[in-house]
């Protein structure tokens, strides 16, 4: 590829759409697309720890002393004035944290006694306090949190991601998916790996953690040198019926992809036998042994064997966190699924040199009221305000950036949108989210849509 | 008609009845209750009342205002333990009233004199039933006494000779009443001899009859002025201008204040056309440049005290401080515009599909190919200097066609046949094949999936919950039937878009599944948002779907690039704001469902109000909210098993998963309950005060200016008339609207020929592709037009072109001066949909089942109809879907991707799918020939349907020396052949 060919022209090049008759569209696609970003990448792989059903940011990175002394009171008007009007948010009997915040590491950065794993990594983190969005609403909330729109229509950030940069594994997906405890209300919303207008090949393939990939079993009776044999006779018939006819790019693409096929048969079941490969003290890092943590362990876990081996988004989906009723109850359990695991990921990335080429992102589609919902001793859903962090990758840890008002209700300073982190989760890769652009119906779509900007600060 | 209000009766501390506004106190100490009591455990508000064998009439409330008008209608909730109900002989039976009268009477009055009673009675066949009376001895009876039961009794009582002073002597009565059924009471009682003219008094009364052990429980009581109020619905007459959002009283006068700042500092640059790029004479640009009602996020704000290069005006003295506060007054205050004085100018366009469709001479093209389409073609090939390839083969052709028009290999008969044909007769041959195919199932059920595409149809709500949709099916069939039959385009877009206004005939209910199916999140709160995403994708689908029209953008501002503003996109919006999705009820349900749905309700409510008095006992502050869920799960005892059997008959009704509206007909049309976290209106009044708001930034908390429904501006303006959408859907079929036959003409381009002649097959606005071919667009669609909207007449005017015909083949000389193929010199194979790739493979181990549709089948490995029949929930496709390109229905697909990936190939390598299908392929060739050369040819033919190729037999019959028939049937079927239409 030339360089004198610009950037941004590449990258609209080489992804047009796969129908068109356009050779080189279609020889690019063939290719593991080359590193080809427009600055320096940080990352080359990002690890999305989502945490569905909205863990509450008071509870966890942004402590507000003033809950006690509000305790069972109405939110005071100067805080209750910048609540959006949504019924969701009610005004009527602030609840104090259960959990103490203690001052961790050299940056001091709070952390509520809820996740002590985690809090030990926290001159890694970079701590956004101020995310907002406006929908109150689990499902198109969730859309929010990975698409950047409540319909879910555009583009999941992984699909962004792997549009951008493709893979630098051709055995595996780019980007793998993993949905953890969809237990309850709340089921995973296929936007959050779907490609919106991108070509599908950019979806996130969902891995069952203990299965993995579907279909790559060979069928009972079909042994190695069978399929060997069967893939050179169908290559033959393919070129067979290419010859001479229209589209025969495409076609040809077809054929790579079949020999595509035969490596990931053998790439896919190596990476998910951790069992084997890793050791107990790896195992008992991620909380593998343990009950309570053991999904979120083996999710951690092939998250980190995916990145090493070059996948570039892997997307973990906890359910569980929508604390209704009972927080104390609701979050002990969340946390018992979550911080060890968690925090045994980056402290695995560190260990293998893994970490500056990864970024971690850990978010909710929203956050928690600060006021008590109804009389069960829960918290309703918040987007006004909430808390997300960053880590590895480039991000310059131990700062906390953001604001939100002395009950943690309303971001009041830096607020950032959903946008602003899918661009900073691409800027960490190495790309200009401003200049990433794919030729939809005539529009240039940009994964900023019309909003949206990197948080500098994050890297700074 | 003076309206009294519907009220309850209410007991509060101290027994106090209260009935009207005026609540008279009454001590407890003068109210002898004897053994009848409140019910304390409860929160509804009802009395346990016991008999004493005697005329018991403790309970009595005045009517204040008392009533003389001429009909009114009184309401309330009566439930006996069936154990209580005697087996009736002569002198016993149930008895029970509540009465209405001018006087109150004392503790043993009677009330049956010549005045209306309500309730229940022995009849003469000794079963105890509902009744009404004027006077003793005197019952009309209704149903009979359910044990058990809340039944909700309703009267409506009146005179007939209208005056304030002649008597209430007419009483009709229903149980249960739904309100469709206004017209159909239980039964009806006048008399000549009545007495009462004045309600002042009414009460419930036990008699001799009612014993001891006897426990009645009352409750309810309403009273109202007409059958709808009762309902909590208005009339269809009374359709009420909506409410205005409640804004502060304006200190700033736009006229006075605004316009002279506006024409002294602004309009010099800013005003008409002008160079600038924006006009503040136009309230939709201003819009833009403002966030109403917060002047300090408001650019034009943030220009203007500007000091830095964004200052406004740019050169000159700055803006006075009077003439700052004015201006962000006036945005505070809302932002308030004369659109007489500055109106909102017509946008104009020269875009191309914008103009008139013309209907263009035929090219004048010698030797030009088949039909009319070949001519146009010719003459834009002339131009490219390229010639059209030659006709390809008869297995070829025959096989395309197949796949085109039905989704499905051709079968081995029809293979043969096609043999059998002489190759001068051969085009006449593959014509009449095209018209019979056209009039098959098979063709409606592929054709019918593209469409469901379009109208983003699934069996699921979508987002969180993804509630399945069980009668959505009836939308799948409607569409296949629509295709198969060959329904005019026009009446289809007109079924779909306004059925409900059309009338309440099945077919028409059925078919607003195309509005229905959008998607909602089921949430109890934040029903505003959920509502609004509901009628933004009706909306956005509704433009793309017909008219190419892409509108998402206008949501937030006006068009950057098309001529629509964001006033356009919500007059547009506002056609559908005063209905939503719901199930509807069908023919052979209505008659029984009201009845069902009524007591359902009523059980339901009376749930709902109990366990929302208890959680405000226990003190939850407002607003409570009382999930659908518990509503079910508390249930009492009592009501359980009816409950349960009530829900199982409405389960069972025909419904339809449909879009109904203030402009439907409401008494005819039953909605069915529909148990979930409900983001929608259930009580229909509340769809009248819908009134739709530019929201700005599409933010549905800041609302902006309120407009009625309307086209975009940029079409000629049309009347809207008492059916909104009916009205639409005649704007969008009639002759001179440029854009809904050239959409539907070119989607048929594209079905056959896998891209359209417009590229972009829901966006013809300016940033869409361009036609490739303007004239044969214009031709197709006047030829649409023309014929009566026929879709067969399109289809069979390209399947028998010579473009359709024409073979593979690169031709170098043409790749090179049209290499993109836009003159479509040449056909472009590309790959079968999803489905068809799943059908295709069932269908060549002979596998596949007819359906003549109806719920749709599980996804499994053992379920053998169409895809199409299979379910299509939201969220969780199945994995064919997921790796082949298939829809997702969130939103509508104009178009399938082809995609290209390892999974597509490792699931047709390795999935119990196609491995079995290969095995019994091969036991079926193995059990008629013996052979590896007779063999690898049948499977060949069974599954290319062609003759083995000269090339291929070495290859093939090496494999076959180490490998089975099953294997080399496995390769088959992965090839690139096979799942292509080539």
């Amino acid at each position: 590829m030339s360089t004198s060919i610009s950037r941004r022209a590449f990258l609209n090049h080489s992804l047009v759409g796969m129908t068109g008759l356009t050779s080189i569209a279609l020889a690019c696609t063939l290719q593991p697309a080359p590193l080809l970003g427009h600055h320096k990448a940080r990352a080359r792989s990002v690890i999305f720890l989502y945490m569905s059903g909205g863990p509450s940011q008071v509870d966890t990175f942004d402590p507000k002393p003033d809950l006690a002394k509000y305790s069972g009171q109405r939110v005071p008007e100067s805080i209750a004035k910048n609540v959006p009007p949504i019924k969701r948010s009610g005004l009527s009997n602030v609840m104090p944290s259960h959990w103490e915040f203690k001052q961790h590491g050299e940056s001091g950065i709070p952390v509520s006694a809820l996740l002590p794993y985690t809090a030990k990594h926290v001159d890694d983190l970079c701590v956004i306090r101020s995310v907002k969005h406006r929908n109150p609403v689990h499902g198109p909330g969730e859309c929010v949190c990975l698409t950047g729109v409540a319909s879910g229509e555009r583009p999941s950030i992984g699909a962004w991601s792997t549009y951008a940069l493709g893979t630098s594994n051709e055995n595996l997906p780019s980007f793998m998916a993993m949905n953890i405890h969809s237990d309850g209300m709340q089921f995973p919303q296929r936007a959050g790996w779907s490609t919106g207008f991108l070509p599908s090949k950019h979806q996130g393939v969902v891995i069952n953690p203990e299965t993995g990939i579907q279909f790559t079993q060979l069928p009972k009776g079909t042994p190695k040198e069978l399929r060997e044999q069967q893939l050179q006779l169908l290559e033959f018939l393919n070129q067979q019926h290419r010859q001479g006819k229209l589209n025969s790019d495409a076609l040809l693409a077809r054929i790579k992809a079949y020999e595509m096929t035969g490596r990931m048969q053998i790439a896919a079941p190596e990476l998910f036998d951790w069992r084997t490969q890793e050791t107990d003290t790896t195992q008992q890092l991620y909380g593998i042994p343990e009950d309570d943590s053991h999904d979120t362990g083996v999710a951690c876990l092939l998250g980190r064997r995916m990145v090493e081996r070059g996948v570039r988004f892997v997307q973990i989906r906890v359910g569980g966190w929508d604390a209704h009723g009972n927080i104390k109850a609701n979050h002990t359990r969340q946390a018992a699924r979550t911080d060890k695991p968690i925090a045994g990921l980056l402290a695995d990335l560190k260990q293998r040199g893994l970490f500056e080429s990864t970024l971690v992102v850990w978010a909710g589609e929203f956050g928690r009221t600060p006021t008590m919902e109804g009389r069960a001793n829960g918290r309703d859903h918040s987007p006004s305000g909430y808390t997300i962090w960053m880590a590895g990758g480039g991000v310059r840890g131990g700062q906390i950036i953001g604001q939100t008002d002395d009950l943690g209700y309303v971001a009041i300073d830096r607020p950032v949108s959903p946008f602003d982190y899918h661009a900073t989760i691409l800027q960490a890769l190495g790309v200009n989210p401003a200049e990433l652009s794919y030729n939809h119906l005539g529009r240039d779509e940009t994964p900023l849509f019309n909003d949206g900007g990197v948080i500098e600060e994050v890297f700074g | 008609m003076r309206l009294i209000t519907a009220q309850r009766l209410a007991i509060v501390t101290g027994l106090i009845i209260c009935l009207s506004s005026t609540c008279i106190a009454q001590p407890a100490g003068e109210l002898s209750l004897g053994n009848w009591k409140q019910a304390s455990s409860n929160a509804r508000q009802f009395f346990v009342i016991r008999g004493s064998l005697n005329r018991e009439s403790p309970l009595r409330a005045p009517v204040e205002p008392p009533i003389s008008q001429n009909e009114f209608y009184i309401s309330y909730s009566l439930s006996y333990p069936t154990e209580d109900i005697d087996q009736a002989s002569t002198d016993s039976g149930e008895f029970f009233i509540l009465w209405l009268d001018d006087i109150e009477g004392n503790e043993s009055s009677a009330h049956s004199n010549q005045n209306p009673n309500i309730g229940i009675h022995v009849d003469t066949d000794l079963k105890n039933k509902y009744m009404i009376r004027f006077s003793s001895a005197k019952q009309t009876f209704a149903g009979e006494l359910i044990g058990d039961k809340t039944t909700k009794l309703v009267a409506r009582v009146s005179k007939s000779k209208a005056a304030v002073d002649s008597p209430f002597d007419t009483i009709d009565l229903w149980t249960n009443p739904a309100l469709v059924q206004r017209d159909k009471p239980d039964c009806h009682l006048t008399i000549a001899d009545a007495r009462v003219s004045t309600i002042r008094w009414l009460g419930f009364s036990t008699g001799g009859k009612t014993e001891i052990t006897d426990e009645i429980t009352v409750g309810d009581l309403q009273i109202a002025s007409s059958w709808e109020e009762l309902f909590g619905v208005r009339k269809q007459t009374q359709v009420k201008a909506p409410t205005p959002l409640t804004k502060p009283k304006p200190t700033i006068s736009f006229v006075n204040d605004v316009v002279p700042i506006l024409e002294s500092r602004c309009f010099e640059c800013h005003q008409g056309e002008n160079d600038t790029g924006l006009r503040l004479d136009v309230a939709d640009q201003v819009l833009n440049q403002t966030t109403p009602f917060a002047a300090k996020q408001s650019i034009l704000i943030h220009r203007i005290v500007a000091t830095d290069d964004t200052k406004m005006p740019p050169q000159g003295a700055r803006l006075t401080g009077r003439e700052v506060e004015i201006l962000s007054a006036w945005i505070d205050e809302g932002m308030r515009w004369d659109e007489s004085l500055f109106p909102t100018p017509k946008l104009t366009s020269k875009h191309w599909s914008f103009q008139p469709i013309q209907r263009p001479a035929i090219p004048d093209m010698p030797a030009y190919g088949r039909t009319a389409i070949d001519a146009f073609l010719a003459k834009q090939q002339a131009e490219l200097d390229v010639t059209a390839n030659e006709t390809a083969n008869m297995t070829t052709l025959v096989r395309r066609i197949h796949l085109t028009v039905t989704g499905l290999p051709p079968s081995a008969e029809t293979i043969q046949a096609s043999r059998e044909v002489k190759t001068t007769n051969k085009h006449n041959w593959l014509d009449q094949q095209i018209q019979q195919l056209l009039q098959t199932k098979e063709y409606g059920e592929h054709w019918g999936r593209y469409w469901l595409d379009v109208a983003r149809w699934a069996e699921s709500n979508g987002h969180q919950h993804n509630r399945f949709r069980p009668d959505a099916w009836r939308y799948r069939d409607y569409v296949i039937t629509s295709f198969t039959q060959n329904k005019r385009f026009d009446q289809f877009l007109k079924e779909q878009l306004a059925g409900d206004e059309l009338s309440t005939e099945d077919t028409h209910i059925v078919a607003t599944g195309f509005l229905s199916a959008a998607r909602y999140s089921g949430n109890n709160l934040d029903k505003q948002i959920q509502r609004n995403d509901i009628l933004v994708d009706v909306t956005n689908t509704t433009a793309s779907a017909f008219l190419g029209l892409s509108m998402e953008c206008a949501q937030c501002h006006t068009h950057k690039f098309d001529p629509l503003s964001i006033r356009d996109y919500y007059r547009f919006q506002a056609f559908f704001a005063h209905g939503q999705p719901g199930s509807v009820v069908l023919s052979k349900g209505r008659e029984q469902a009201p009845q069902l749905i009524a007591e359902y309700w009523n059980i339901f409510d009376a749930t709902k109000r109990r366990v929302y008095q208890e959680l405000k006992r226990q003190g939850n502050p407002e607003p409570i909210n009382v999930a659908p869920e518990t509503v079910n799960r508390r249930i009492t005892a009592a009501d359980r098993s009816f409950y349960n059997e009530t829900k199982r008959k409405i389960d069972k009704l025909p419904k339809a998963w449909g879009w109904y509206s203030i402009h439907s007909d409401y008494l005819s049309l039953p909605v069915a309950p529909h148990l979930m976290r409900w983001p929608l209106e259930r009580e229909r009044i509340a769809l009248y005060d819908k009134a739709t708001h530019i929201l700005i930034r599409g933010d549905v908390t800041s609302p902006g200016p309120e407009v009625k429904p309307g086209i975009p501006s940029v079409f000629h303006p049309i009347a809207i008339e008492e059916k909104p959408r009916l009205t639409l859907a005649d704007w969008m079929t009639a002759p001179n609207n440029p854009l809904t036959a050239r959409v539907w003409v070119n989607r048929i381009w594209q079905g056959h020929f896998g891209k359209g002649i417009v590229a972009t097959s829901s966006d013809f606005g300016t940033q869409g592709a361009r036609p490739t071919n303007l004239e044969l667009l214009d031709y197709l669609a006047s030829e649409l037009q023309t014929s009566g909207w026929n879709t067969n007449h399109i289809h069979q005017l390209i399947l028998n072109s010579h473009a359709y015909r024409q073979s593979a083949s690169l031709q170098k000389a043409a790749f090179k001066n049209d290499p993109t193929n836009t003159s479509w010199w040449g056909w472009n194979p590309y790959r079968l949909n999803s489905e068809a790739v799943r059908d295709a493979i069932l269908l060549a181990s002979n596998r596949l089942v007819s359906s003549t549709g109806g719920p749709s089948q599980k996804p499994n490995t053992t379920s053998r109809v169409r895809s199409v029949y299979l379910e299509h929930r939201r969220n969780t496709p199945i994995y064919l879907n997921e790796v082949f390109d298939g829809p997702d229905a969130s939103h509508s697909c104009s178009r399938r991707s082809q995609s290209i990936s390892p999974l597509q190939s490792l699931y047709l390598l390795n999935s119990q799918l196609t491995n079995q299908s290969a095995l019994e392929i091969a036991d079926a060739i193995k059990a008629l020939v013996d052979s590896p050369e007779k063999r690898a040819a049948a499977a060949v033919n069974t599954i290319l349907g062609r003759d083995m190729l000269p090339d291929e037999d070495v290859a093939v019959i090496e494999f076959l020396k180490t490998a089975d028939l099953r294997d080399l049937c496995l390769v088959l079927l992965n090839s690139n052949e096979f799942i292509h239409v080539n």
